[in-house]
């Protein structure tokens, strides 16, 4: 049963090769419905391998440290970090936009690549889309307790008050963000829910256990199957993806406001919309490439999420790194040519000046490190593609960074420049955010459906006839 | 009943029975119950109990009545219009760490809670500037940083709340211990005692000091410029014929008095009148800053500041020559670094310049002068100093810093009674001295001499602390059995002595001074001792006398009738309390013919060769073989003894912007040779002297030289919750016989680092920031010289190329029909004292935040003081230098707060409206909205917001080890320095300057309850308006037109800083023009680089905002 998909070696299948007039399978091995069914739903009802306890063991001891972090910061003050005059935003921040960047892939695999009826995303829409709303929880504890006084974060929000009659100030970007961050995160959770039905209905119906039959019973809404369900679900799917595709663009953009409104030199650019979007998606891949790999093997899945998949992955990353590589050309470009005395030493102090380590981190990471996907080798090797994505996320950890806190460090009055240097707390609360972050996508593997077996069907026919169309090209494999 | 001192409170008598010693009463006072509350169960008579009762009655009746006796008399309020919440202010003078301070104290239903100078009192009164007759309300005194914090000492939760008793050679406690309070069996040693025993062991002593007349009795003393503290010292020796009085000056000044005796004026105190001066030339005198006189000169000397001449208006010149930066030197016209070792040298060759009457037409040279090397360039300045002196005889100063030898304060009476300066510009009072023909001997003496004395008291502070190294007090102390000290702290020298009792801070006890100028002021109590049983120190000397009279009021009248020649009338007394002075008291000016030829010297035991100055050749550069050490009081701690009062120890140092700490202050050549790095230790060593500090670079240091200020490193047990364990202690380098200046100086540069809390960026900046600093610098404190100005009086508007007017994206405040608050800091004037930054913290109830917060940057002031460097820019690019080397760096200041922009940055990112813009323009901070997403500090192109990171109002001294000393009731006594009308601010929340909102309101309600309805100029006063000793800070309603602030603002030196951002500020600056003279002026001064100068930009940008 099970055997039926992982018994040949994917590594001597490439689908990554284009060959004209021919299209290259999405998917290898010999899949049918059944296989498919079956390896997807073996990751939640096998029992996890070691390496899922040993994993999830740390990560959640790591996410517990975080929990508790927050309550001593609550406890004692953000003073506990090293923020400071004029650094008033550091990495809380940093971490902020660094894990809203990330949260930006699921939602365009899933809602741009599926209006522009890219099926190869099908395989990996649903992790990433995972991904997504872990990172987006991950970025959302930062802004609530970095404010001086998290108990009373919630006056951000528009709600009428009983003893002050007041709304929040309109003009800032940062109830901007608000709403945007906040949007993004109910869309892309009901976008993933909604998704998943299908699947989880397919759970539903294997569940040996009562319990598990209940919970996925109630989780799948009752889905039958019919007909009538699919083509609602398909009309509401369609819908949901297109009001999320300029989510996608919307809230990094707004993210970007929180910098580019105000009149920090080094913030106060136009660029930083497009920039910021280029650099999620870019991030955004590079995590869902650092998640994917280890996560096929492990699970086995090699055959769904195949090289070709990646492969593709790995092209967006080299033409957003690029992209990146050109906005960072560009803003040295108009610091040049604006003359604005201020912009033009802060990226020239950037660059040069006491935080050149970050800025050249920022520059190897982003710029240097993705060129490497030019070459197909790399492009197609598991064990590369998981390094380069991970130079990525660091160098767009960097990238915030040397944003946020380089500008900080000079501005206008060079009688009030600083140093700005982290304290542990900085560190092992960044840290710990990753505790959650890796806790919840291990909880996600142990119990929902990681891949979208419904749509992965979906394109089977394809696949199945491409390869049959072709015999001879793929003889050897039956 | 005998021991009237200690016992003085018994003669109130508590009931009519108590007076007349009914056997009613005896048995009162003897039973804890009357009889007939014993008796009650038998019953009690109806007229017992009346008796009992009425008794009792009569007992809380009176128990008020010595407050009654001791009146203040009111400055401003009447008592009896006395309005609850409404403030009242009080004159009243002291000494405070070696100045005098005549204050007008703020008091709060009787806290006092703010020092301010008394404008009134004749040392300030005639220095007013001329236009500010007309309108009295402008006048104010202004204050020197350490008077505006002397209120915080006052709240000290250091200060020991008792008679502290030590047996002798047992183990000092760690802290006092409570006598109740007994777990370790040491303890009855080290403990509080009550008065009764210290007044039984008071009494024991004196039979003895009655018996050999004082013989063995040594006490240690301060010059003080107190009347009734030489007065009593002088009863001490006419009471016991035998006892020893030992001087003692933690910060020697002596040679100043030594010389005026030497020169034949006899007992006098110099003063310069910096009002008719011309011309002042200051040789390593810190005039402005660290001079004692600080105050009172900075007012004369910006009242002739105004570039514009028109009658009393004018420009003086002020010369400088030093080795540190002083605050003197960045307000200096023409400021030269030079060794402090060399000034003999420099005196003796302005002196023969002057007699060779060298008078040099003042045009420019073909040389520029900074591009003059070695000796032509000393040349060049002596004979620029002496011509001008020499052609404004009569209306000239030089001045010589008071640590320099006899010979040198010789020299310069000199040379001021050859320019015929005396009488004119430099004024010698005579100045009463009730000492007269007692002898006293030096503290190295009493040291060597220990042996002979049985019983000691100390009355200056903490000598053993301020001692030099080699002085071994400590072990004379020790060696003496019976030794009272009177202190605020268990400290250092408290350790030592047998019993410490406890002083009294001024604004607790009656006290006189004697003004600069002789004139008797009197010093009355604001508030009754908090900590009950101190005693001041004529008080304590009265009590350890057995005089008659013990109580500070008698003997401060007492000394008054003796200066006035006759009994001082009750009404004259209560007028005197009230203005805070004795009208008509005052020293006589000398006006006799000095002896000044050289030859003959009078006065008292002094006998020298003083006029062999050294001659040579002035070496401007750096000389290995020649490393000077100069050691100078603390301008944050003074000698050590402010070192517990937490807004002094963070208070930036003016020009290092230090805190916290004392460094080894050197010029970037020096640490460049040395290979000294910014934030290392160094060892600076002089034969077996030595001592490791880190090392500050700044530049414009003298080369070869190193400043150290004294009054860091107290012990951590020792220096109380504030000062302990900060900075380095200086007594293994000083010796007794120099005063200040070490020659002859090692200095080995270690590798070790050292983690120095300044709030500026210190100078180890690099490369890049160094330059990008220099650039901006010029823009944002604008400068120019006077005849630049005179070409162009609008030069200011011209430093910043301006476009095209900017639009606004926001609708802008409507603000045509209200008051329109704003303000103006004339640069000018601001000689960056630093008294504005204190009296903010005062007045707004900023917190201090500890040396680790301030490495952090986390400080809380709402003012600061800017501090660049602005150098030869074209000079340094064609030597090839780099911005690590600066040449001819100055050191240009810039005071900064929250300036109030109508287009405010910080207003319209705040996602909650915490911080909104109130009708009449001020940049309004709504606390309680507040929710710390620090937005707006980001926005503030100034940085001039504040966040409270951690409570520092309750706790502070974070990661640091010592937060948790405060005890709950020590927070309290300190809480009681808070200003009622201002929030305080808790964790988690901006704050920033609100232009002294509450004093805005108060004077618009004060102006409808009280006036007309209307707020005049005047009326209100920013906390660092009223600080500010040379006005430069003017605050007022712009859309009044007559008001001096819109008259500022309309100056053609009239500038915003960072204008460029079309943020609007209200603050607006007056750019600093200097005085210097044509052939002093360096290159960069005779051709300023400024965007539209000279080249054709002039015809696009010149006519700015005009066209677009």
């Amino acid at each position: 049963m099970a055997t039926i998909a992982s018994n040949f070696n994917p590594r001597e299948i490439d689908n990554t090769d284009d060959i004209p007039g021919r299209r290259a399978p999405l998917i290898t091995g010999d899949q049918s419905y059944n296989s498919i069914t079956e390896m997807v739903c073996r990751v939640a009802e096998n029992p996890q391998p070691m390496v899922w306890y040993i994993a999830f063991g740390f990560s959640s001891l790591t996410a517990v440290m975080f929990l508790s972090l927050i309550g001593f910061l609550i406890l004692k003050g953000v003073g506990i970090w090293g923020n400071m005059n004029p650094v008033f935003w550091a990495w809380p921040i940093v971490n902020f936009v660094f894990w809203v960047g990330i949260a930006h892939a699921g939602t365009l695999i899933s809602a741009i690549l599926f209006l522009f009826r890219q099926n190869w995303r099908t395989s990996i829409n649903r992790a990433s889309e995972a991904m997504t709303i872990f990172a987006v929880v991950c970025a959302g504890i930062y802004p609530g307790i970095h404010v001086g006084r998290a108990w009373l974060a919630f006056w951000l929000l528009p709600y009428p008050s009983l003893n002050l009659w007041m709304w929040p100030q309109f003009r800032s970007p940062l109830l901007w963000d608000v709403f945007a961050v906040g949007t993004y995160a109910s869309v892309s959770l009901v976008f993933w829910y909604m998704g998943m039905i299908p699947d989880l209905a397919t759970y539903r119906d294997r569940s040996k256990s009562p319990l598990r039959r209940m919970i996925y019973g109630i989780l799948c809404l009752g889905w039958t199957g019919s007909s009538r369900h699919w083509m609602r679900y398909e009309k509401a799917y369609t819908l949901l993806a297109a009001f999320a595709a300029p989510l996608v663009l919307s809230v990094h953009t707004v993210v970007s406001f929180d910098f580019a409104v105000s009149q920090v030199a080094g913030w106060h650019t136009t660029i930083f919309p497009p920039y910021f979007v280029a650099g999620a998606i870019f991030s955004g891949f590079a995590m869902v490439v650092t998640l994917l790999v280890p996560f096929r093997t492990l699970y086995k899945l090699e055959n769904l999420i195949t090289l070709r998949h990646l492969d593709n992955m790995n092209k967006i990353i080299l033409a957003t790194g690029s992209l990146v590589g050109l906005a960072y050309a560009t803003e040295f470009f108009m610091a040049w040519y604006s003359q604005n005395p201020y912009e033009y030493f802060t990226f020239f102090n950037r660059a040069f000046g006491p935080y050149w380590w970050a800025y050249w981190t920022m520059v190897t990471c982003n710029v240097i490190s993705p060129q490497l996907f030019w070459f197909r080798k790399l492009r197609t090797s598991p064990y590369a593609m998981f390094v380069i994505s991970i130079f990525v996320n660091i160098g767009m950890w960097f990238e915030r960074f040397v944003i946020t806190i380089t500008s900080l460090s000079r501005d206008f009055l060079p009688s009030s420049w600083g140093y700005f240097r982290p304290t542990m707390f900085d560190g092992l609360m960044f840290f710990g955010s990753f505790g959650i972050f890796i806790s919840l996508f291990l909880l996600f593997c142990r119990f929902l459906p990681t891949i979208a077996m419904s749509e992965v069907k979906g394109i089977l026919s394809i696949t199945n006839h491409a390869a049959h169309g072709h015999d001879g090209a793929h003889g050897n494999e039956h | 009943m005998s021991q009237s001192g200690i016992d003085h409170q018994k003669r109130y008598f508590r009931s009519l029975d108590e007076l007349q010693q009914t056997p009613e009463f005896e048995q009162f006072l003897s039973r804890e119950f009357p009889q007939a509350a014993s008796e009650f169960p038998e019953g009690v008579s109806r007229r017992r109990w009346l008796q009992v009762m009425g008794a009792s009655l009569a007992l809380g009746g009176v128990a008020g009545c010595r407050y009654n006796r001791e009146e203040i008399a009111s400055f401003v309020v009447r008592p009896e219009g006395r309005v609850e919440g409404v403030t009242q202010q009080f004159a009243t003078n002291f000494e405070w760490a070696g100045r005098v301070v005549h204050a007008l104290v703020t008091s709060r239903e009787g806290r006092p809670s703010k020092v301010d100078g008394n404008a009134d009192h004749p040392a300030y009164a005639e220095s007013q500037p001329s236009d500010y007759a007309e309108n009295k309300k402008m006048r104010s005194a202004g204050a020197d940083a350490f008077t505006q914090a002397s209120i915080l000492s006052l709240y000290d939760q250091d200060r020991i709340p008792g008679v502290l008793n030590r047996v002798a050679g047992s183990k000092a406690p760690e802290r006092y211990v409570k006598a109740d309070k007994k777990a370790d069996p040491d303890d009855h040693k080290n403990s509080l005692k009550s008065w009764e025993v210290f007044g039984e062991y008071v009494a024991n002593q004196r039979v003895k000091f009655v018996a050999s007349e004082g013989d063995g009795l040594a006490i240690i003393y301060e010059p003080s410029r107190s009347p009734s503290v030489r007065r009593m010292l002088a009863e001490v020796v006419k009471n016991y014929p035998k006892a020893t009085l030992v001087r003692y000056e933690s910060v020697f000044s002596g040679n100043v008095g030594k010389a005026i005796d030497a020169a034949g004026a006899g007992k006098a105190s110099m003063v310069f009148d910096l009002d008719q001066a011309k011309v002042i030339v200051s040789l390593d005198a810190d005039l402005l800053g660290a001079d004692s006189n600080a105050v009172h000169y900075a007012r004369q000397f910006a009242n002739h500041r105004s570039p514009v001449e028109a009658g009393d208006s004018r420009m003086n010149r002020l010369y400088c020559v030093e080795s540190q930066y002083s605050v003197t030197g960045s307000a200096a016209d023409f400021r030269l670094a030079m060794q402090s070792s060399q000034v003999p040298v420099l005196i003796r060759k302005i002196e023969e310049a002057i007699d060779a009457g060298v008078i040099v037409a003042d045009k420019q040279e073909e040389v520029p002068y900074n591009k003059l090397e070695g000796a032509d360039r000393v040349k060049r300045i002596v004979e620029c100093i002496a011509s001008d002196l020499l052609t404004n005889k009569g209306a000239s100063v030089l001045a010589v810093g008071s640590h320099h030898a006899l010979a040198v304060q010789l020299a310069a009476i000199r040379i001021n009674a050859k320019l015929g300066n005396i009488g004119k510009t430099v004024n010698l009072y005579e100045v009463s001295d009730e000492m007269a023909g007692v002898p006293s001997i030096k503290l190295d003496d009493f040291v060597k001499r220990a042996k002979e004395f049985k019983s000691l008291w100390i009355l200056p502070p903490n000598p053993v602390f301020t001692i030099s190294g080699d002085v071994k007090l400590a072990d004379a102390i020790k060696s003496i059995g019976d030794v009272v000290y009177l202190s605020n702290y268990d400290d250092e020298t408290a350790e030592y002595c047998t019993w410490t009792v406890p002083a009294t801070h001024p604004l607790e006890a009656w006290g006189d001074v004697q003004a600069a100028d002789g004139v008797l002021s009197i010093g009355q109590p604001m508030i009754s001792p908090l900590l009950v049983g101190s005693k001041s120190v004529i008080e304590f000397l009265a009590i350890m006398l057995n005089l008659p009279e013990v109580d500070g009021q008698k003997i401060v009248m007492e000394t008054a009738s003796q200066v006035l020649g006759g009994a001082i009338s009750e009404r004259v007394w209560k007028e005197s309390l009230h203005i805070g002075f004795v009208a008509g008291t005052g020293g006589k000016k000398f006006s006799g013919e000095l002896k000044t030829d050289g030859k003959s010297i009078s006065g008292g035991n002094i006998s020298i060769s003083p006029y062999a100055l050294p001659d040579g050749e002035i070496q401007l550069g750096f000389d290995a073989n020649n490393l000077e050490v100069v050691l100078r009081p603390s301008d944050s701690v003074y000698d050590g003894r402010l070192g517990n009062n937490g807004w002094l120890q963070e208070l930036p140092q003016p020009i290092t912007k230090l805190t916290w700490d004392n460094a080894a202050v050197c010029s970037i050549g020096t640490a460049n040779l040395l290979k000294l790095k910014q934030g290392e230790l160094v060892a600076l060593r002089m034969g077996d002297s030595k001592v490791q500090l880190p090392v500050f670079v700044i530049p414009g240091h003298a080369e070869g030289s190193f400043t150290v200020n004294l009054g860091y490193g107290r012990s951590k047990a020792k220096g109380g919750v504030v000062a302990g364990a900060v900075g380095t202690n200086l007594a293994s380098f000083r010796r007794w016989n120099q005063a200040a200046i070490y020659t002859g100086v090692e200095a080995i540069g270690t590798s070790v680092p050292y983690r120095l809390a300044t709030t500026q960026d210190h100078f180890a900046l690099d490369e890049m920031g160094m330059s990008e600093q220099a650039k901006r610098s010029p823009q944002l404190i604008r400068e120019g010289t006077l005849d630049e100005y005179k070409k162009d009086a609008g030069f200011t508007g011209r430093t910043v190329e301006k476009h095209f007017e900017n639009e606004s994206l926001w609708q802008e405040p409507k603000v045509d029909t209200n008051h329109k608050w704003g303000m103006t800091i004339d640069l000018n004037k601001c000689t960056g004292c630093n008294a504005c930054v204190v009296a903010c913290q005062a007045e707004n109830n900023v917190p201090i935040v500890g040396k680790e917060q301030v490495i952090r940057g986390r400080e809380m002031h709402w003012l600061r003081i800017d501090r660049y460097f602005q150098c030869d820019q074209v000079a340094m690019s064609e030597a090839h230098l780099t911005f690590k080397d600066p040449i001819d760096a100055k050191i240009v200041t810039q005071p900064m707060a929250c300036a109030h922009c109508e287009t405010a940055p910080c207003e319209e990112v705040c996602p909650v409206a915490a911080t909104v813009h109130t009708e009449e323009g001020i940049n309004a901070m709504a606390y309680n909205r507040c929710i710390g997403t620090r937005y707006c500090g980001n926005n503030c192109p100034y940085k001039v917001r504040r966040f409270n990171y951690f409570n520092y109002n309750t706790e502070y001294g974070y990661f640091y080890g010592w937060q948790d000393n405060r005890e709950q009731a020590s927070q309290k006594l300190q809480s009681l320095v808070l200003n009622p009308e201002v929030t305080v601010r808790g964790r988690g929340v901006m704050e920033k300057c609100t232009y002294c909102i509450q004093r805005v309101q108060n004077g618009k309600i004060q102006s409808r309850t009280k006036g007309d309805g209307k707020v005049h100029d005047g009326d209100i006063r920013s906390a660092c308006q009223e600080a500010c000793p040379s006005h430069a800070i003017v605050f007022g309603d712009l859309n009044d037109k007559t008001s001096r602030v819109y008259q500022s603002q309309n100056d053609s030196r009239a500038y915003a800083v960072l204008e460029e951002l079309n943020i609007k500020p209200r603050t607006l600056y007056l750019s600093r023009i200097r005085n210097v003279p044509k052939r002093l002026e360096t290159a960069i001064q005779t051709t300023p680089i400024r965007p539209g100068h000279g080249d054709d930009h002039s015809h696009e940008s010149g006519d700015h905002g005009h066209h677009s």
